[in-house]
């Protein structure tokens, strides 16, 4: 029997926020991916901070960045934080790790997840900072 | 429906292409390296197919991908994409319908799938 595909493009007008995940453990990032996805949101994978910055400085919309800190290249997850700072004040983000929260540079105050964290804990974080990135 | 598993190193063609997919009904991994591929092939995700770039992807490259796919995942079915002509040679050997030469159009590369799906499924070898 043959797999039916309908063939449309994807609409982006007006639908669900966007998140950007920030993740090199693919495996990790694709079960957190699928779990929003699964939620209604929209989310951009990205292995590495650079990937990140591609997309930011695309302007691709984005609502919220979810990152983690320890990345390979040149950018860890707070060099990240305080590029998007300086580049993008005011967006939301969530900074993970799996030690205590690295401090961020410069004025960025991230939101902080210890990991390891289920992925419905990220689900929340990200519907609280979003909410109350809505009312400030 | 099908799972298929891109590979791409660029992160705007990755995530458009990505994007399309699910809207078309397919579950859609996203893999930027051949390292990272080989991650997914090594867990318990069910594969279908794997859409992969050749060039750029890290250590290895595309044709490593193919082979240890077709050696290991007989299951699995390969689609190659790249930009740059000579690749198509050595594509043709990995993947039965050869490569999809970039830019390539989005509807195109559904219906290379569903192909490959439906050569599998009315082989009973899925």
């Amino acid at each position: 029997m043959s797999e039916t595909a309908t063939a449309s493009a994807p609409d982006r007008t007006g639908s669900s926020p966007t998140i950007l995940i920030v993740e090199d453990e693919i495996l990790l990032r694709s079960l957190i991916a699928e779990h929003l996805r699964d939620q209604g949101f929209h989310v951009i994978e990205s292995t590495n901070a650079r990937e990140a910055i591609d997309v930011i400085a695309s302007n691709t919309p984005v609502d919220l960045v979810f990152t983690d800190h320890n990345m390979p290249g040149a950018m860890d997850g707070r060099t990240l934080v305080a590029w998007l700072t300086h580049n993008r004040p005011g967006l939301p983000v969530i900074l993970t790790s799996g030690s205590l929260c690295p401090a961020a540079g410069g004025d960025a105050h991230p939101r902080f997840m210890m990991k390891p964290y289920s992925v419905e804990d990220v689900e929340r974080q990200i519907r609280l900072l979003l909410q109350a990135s809505r009312d400030t | 429906m099908a799972t298929i598993l891109v590979v791409e190193p660029d992160i705007l063609v990755r995530l458009v292409i990505c994007d399309y997919l699910r809207s078309c009904g397919y579950r859609v991994i996203e893999a930027g390296t051949a390292d990272e591929a080989g991650a997914v092939l090594g867990s318990d995700v069910e594969l279908h197919v794997v859409f992969a770039e050749v060039h750029g992807l890290g250590s290895r490259d595309g044709f490593w991908l193919a082979r240890t796919i077709r050696e290991s995942y007989p299951n699995i079915d390969v689609i190659l994409t790249s930009g740059i002509a000579n690749a198509s040679e050595k594509a043709a050997e990995l993947c039965d319908d050869g490569l999809m030469v970039k830019p390539y159009d989005h509807e195109q590369v559904v219906r290379r799938i569903k192909l490959l799906r439906d050569r599998r499924n009315s082989s009973g070898l899925t």
